[in-house]
């Protein structure tokens, strides 16, 4: 006679509330606040009214003067808004990571490691029933600020003299850049006096600005705007420009996004078709041949730089956040007689967000200060020799270069690449991830092909994870310390959003079982339930990743697709 | 020399090097002491334990994955080096207690089939992921039995397709006689451990034979089968190398085992009758 199933109730979108003390009285003072009573609720659908979201994605936070709200580089999935007092941004160097009282994630002990070898599960995704039943706050991460956890600077007079600060006042929105575009913190902001704040987790965000245009429009003015700033403050060629020079060079600044924020569903769409047509499709920055009086700096996305080649365009590098483009072009423009185009072409992948700064700054503030030095004229040297900017000397095989751009690889941080001509197939590198996720691997050797590597269906951990976007309570989310994109099964309601989304298939739903091995199943509709499962690049072990450590011939390499160096090194060997 | 070819063997050329001097520094203390009062049969004899006991430690190794005791990589070198030197640390100890009894002899051919395996599978885990790199598609293993019986049940519709459509049995004839056989299960395994080309040459002649009896409308079946033919020959091919590679291991690993219980009743005998030794 088959067992009877395990039964619990599906997990609902709401089901666990950002702050599950949060009551609609505590709703109505925060629909006074200046950026939020102007919102018409009436463009709110009844099962998802605006109260409702206010309700259960956001929550009431308090901090005394001096604690550090969002700290610079942790990853974070809300956006604040000031009810009350105010905050100061640290702007410029920073504060040391000392200060920041930053933890690292907590390993597994040896004992709890060693254990594995006798503590492994006898059936498929066993999981323990007590587990799911029992609300799990979103917050299991050591570097999230629960009251515990609170980091405090101490004199708040001391910082603001020692460190650059800019103030912001009751009303004013922050984070939303970290939370809208699945980025690291931009900056380390601490409560300058006792402050109380609202903040809304992304999905609460992002619901807001789906229904509210005028809404949308102010966050999205004020991204363009901060990141303009950001960027210029963060980019290491201004970092020995003074206030003064930064602002005029942020005022006379351009700011341009090219392509679709959510790029994944159009590069599915893109699989049919041919790989000019591809590149043909890609918003065109810049034409090779074209003259230009910016330079261009990426501060977001991805961007393809091509060179026309017979009939075609031919990839010869791709540039990420931070990357320049046109600089020697510029430069050797500035003192020559003849005037040189751009050499390469510039699209964008996917999407890309850019800056344009004006070449008159940038000689007068990076050129001729020794900073930068100009290119070089020389009237015997072809043109084209000299237009690749240094980020881009790349030994990298074409077609190499041409399957990470198309395939969109580069995305990855921690990409999974095996040499097929030294895998011996052997799956150690699979039995040591089963290892290490209780008998259960969480990732297949199988991918796609190029020459002689094979790019695995294991989570790269991307740089833009979109599995994050559609994800209804956040269950799926990057942690704080390196980055990495984990699932927090407790809150997972096996939607699967993340695994449609995830343009890799790298995300598995599986359906759970209990101690016995039977299916644990809805109450009301008697459907298994499922979780989605991927590399978690073996957080909680010891040994990280456990895959590559494993492998006996070298052939299996976790790799940061932004980092062509460790590419090329790696591939040389 | 170029640079870039010692960069990128350095760990090839450390190796061998390390290999090379303690190789020389055991035969050294070979010569040195092995008619001096120290019984020198003694000495090179655990040093053959000790080799053999990390080799097997490789083993447990794997095993444990999460524990933070070097990478596989790191071991693996470990074990093909430590295997060079346990030949010659075997040799040194032949000459100074060649084998005699039962035990002696069972150790001495345990040794012999063990390098003999451990030479083969080094070359063939050198050689054979460059042919199934070159090969057009990637297979898991496990998979095969399932993708060559869908290859079969595709075929099978397609035969069924062409009755319909071209009210003709021909191809489903030929099917009977000559690619029901080909198609049931894995075919010319060691013609594919050789690289072969028969395996291709000869089922692609069968095909060619009978296509030139074919009408315009039957070819284009007859052409999807052949894909499909070609196709399981391809996963022939892989089932063959990996099996190989999957599979050489059993006549290694058991025998290691072997060696190290027989190696440990050899070191008991040896200490019960050494006498005043």
């Amino acid at each position: 006679m088959a067992n009877k199933s395990t039964t619990i109730q599906r997990p609902q979108r709401w089901d666990t509330p950002f702050d599950p003390e949060m009551k609609d009285m505590d709703i109505v003072p925060i629909l006074k606040t200046p950026l939020l009573s102007n919102i018409d609720q009436s463009e709110f659908p009844k099962s998802a009214s605006f109260k409702d979201i206010l309700q259960n994605d956001s929550r009431l936070v308090s901090y005394k003067a001096g604690d550090i709200v969002v700290r610079k580089g942790d990853y974070g999935h809300s956006a604040f808004i000031i009810l009350s007092g105010n905050v100061r941004i640290i702007i410029g160097e920073g504060l040391p990571e000392s200060m920041l009282g930053r933890v690292s994630l907590k390993k597994k002990s040896i004992i709890k490691v060693i254990s594995q070898i006798w503590g492994r599960s006898r059936y498929p995704e066993e999981r323990n029933i007590d587990d799911l039943n029992s609300i799990i706050y979103l917050e299991k991460d050591l570097n999230k600020f629960s009251k515990e956890h609170r980091t405090s600077l101490g004199s708040v007079q001391k910082i603001i003299n020692n460190y650059q600060t800019l103030p912001m006042q009751s009303g004013a929105i922050f984070g939303e850049i970290a939370a809208l575009c699945r980025t690291s913190r931009t900056a380390t902001i601490f409560a300058e006096k006792d402050t109380e704040l609202l903040e809304i987790r992304w999905q609460g965000l992002r619901d807001i600005r789906k229904r509210c245009a005028e809404f949308r429009k102010y966050i999205d003015d004020l991204y363009r705007q901060r990141s303009v700033n950001i960027m210029l403050f963060e980019t290491k060629d201004y970092k020995h420009l003074d206030d003064k020079e930064l602002n005029e060079i942020a005022i006379k600044t351009k700011f341009e996004t090219y392509g679709d924020f959510e790029w994944f569903s159009s590069y599915k769409k893109m699989k049919s078709m041919s790989a000019q047509e591809i590149i043909e499709n890609e918003p065109l920055i810049l034409k090779e041949g074209n003259f230009s009086d910016d330079l261009i700096i990426i501060i977001g996305g991805f961007a393809r730089v091509s060179a026309k080649i017979n009939h075609g365009h031919r990839t010869v590098g791709y540039l990420r956040k931070g990357d320049t483009f046109g600089l020697k072009e510029l430069t050797y423009n500035m003192h020559s007689k003849s005037k040189l185009p751009f050499q390469r072409s510039l699209r964008a992948i996917g999407y890309t967000d850019i800056l344009k700064i004006p070449a008159d700054l940038v000689e007068k503030h990076l050129v001729g200060k020794n900073k930068l030095s100009y290119t070089e004229y020389d009237e015997n040297q072809p043109p084209l020799s000299i237009a690749l900017p240094e980020t881009l000397d790349t030994k990298l095989d074409p077609s190499l270069l041409e399957f990470f751009v198309e395939e969109r690889f580069i995305n990855g941080t921690e990409t999974m690449l095996i040499d097929l001509e030294k895998c011996t197939r052997c799956d150690d590198c699979v039995r040591a991830c089963c290892q290490t996720h209780d008998n259960q691997p969480r990732f297949i050797r199988e991918g796609k092909k190029i020459g002689k590597y094979l790019v695995t269906q294991a989570c790269m951990h991307c740089s833009d994870p979109v599995c994050l976007i559609g994800c209804p309570t956040g269950a799926i989310y990057r942690e704080s310390s390196k980055g990495h994109v984990v699932i927090n099964e407790q809150t997972c309601i096996g939607c699967q959003m993340c695994a449609k989304s995830c343009p890799y298939q790298s995300i598995t739903m599986v359906e759970i079982r209990d101690k016995k091995g039977v299916h644990i199943v809805d109450q009301k509709t008697s459907l298994p339930i499922l979780k989605a499962a991927k590399c978690d690049f073996c957080m909680e072990q010891i040994v990280s990743p456990a895959c590559e450590k494993a492998c006996p011939h070298n052939a299996l390499k976790r790799l940061d697709m932004q980092d062509i160096k460790a590419i090329e090194k790696w591939i040389s060997n | 020399m170029d640079k870039q070819l010692i960069k990128s063997n350095s760990i090839l050329i450390i190796n061998s090097g390390l290999f090379l001097l303690s190789s020389m520094a055991l035969y050294f203390a070979y010569l040195t002491y092995s008619n001096t009062f120290i019984k020198f049969g003694f000495v090179s004899g655990w040093i053959l334990f000790l080799t053999l006991a990390l080799h097997v430690l490789f083993n447990i190794r794997k095993m444990c994955a999460f524990l933070p005791v070097g990478s596989s990589y790191f071991w693996m070198q470990v074990h093909i080096y430590v295997g060079f030197f346990a030949v010659v640390a075997f040799f040194v100890h032949m000459q100074e207690h060649s084998s005699s009894g039962l035990i002696g002899l069972i150790l001495q051919w345990l040794f012999y089939i063990l390098i003999a395996g451990g030479v083969t599978g080094l070359i063939i885990t050198r050689l054979m992921p460059y042919r199934l790199a070159i090969h057009q598609e990637e297979v898991i293993y496990e998979r095969i039995p399932a993708l060559r019986e869908a290859i079969k049940k595709k075929i099978k519709d397609i035969i069924a397709l062409s009755v319909i459509s071209t009210e003709s049995t021909s191809i489903s004839s030929f099917h009977k006689q000559k690619l029901e056989k080909y198609l049931d299960g894995p075919k010319y395994f060691w013609l594919h451990i050789l690289n072969s080309s028969r395996p291709y040459s000869r089922i692609r002649y069968e095909m060619e034979g009978f296509e030139r009896y074919l009408n315009e409308t039957e070819k284009d079946f007859f052409m999807q089968i052949r894909e499909l033919v070609t196709l399981k020959t391809h996963l022939d091919y892989h089932y063959a190398v990996q099996t190989v590679l999957k599979y050489w291991l059993f006549l290694h690993i058991p025998f290691s085992y072997a060696i190290m219980a027989f190696s440990i009743i050899h070191l008991i005998l040896v200490y019960a009758f050494s006498g005043d030794m």
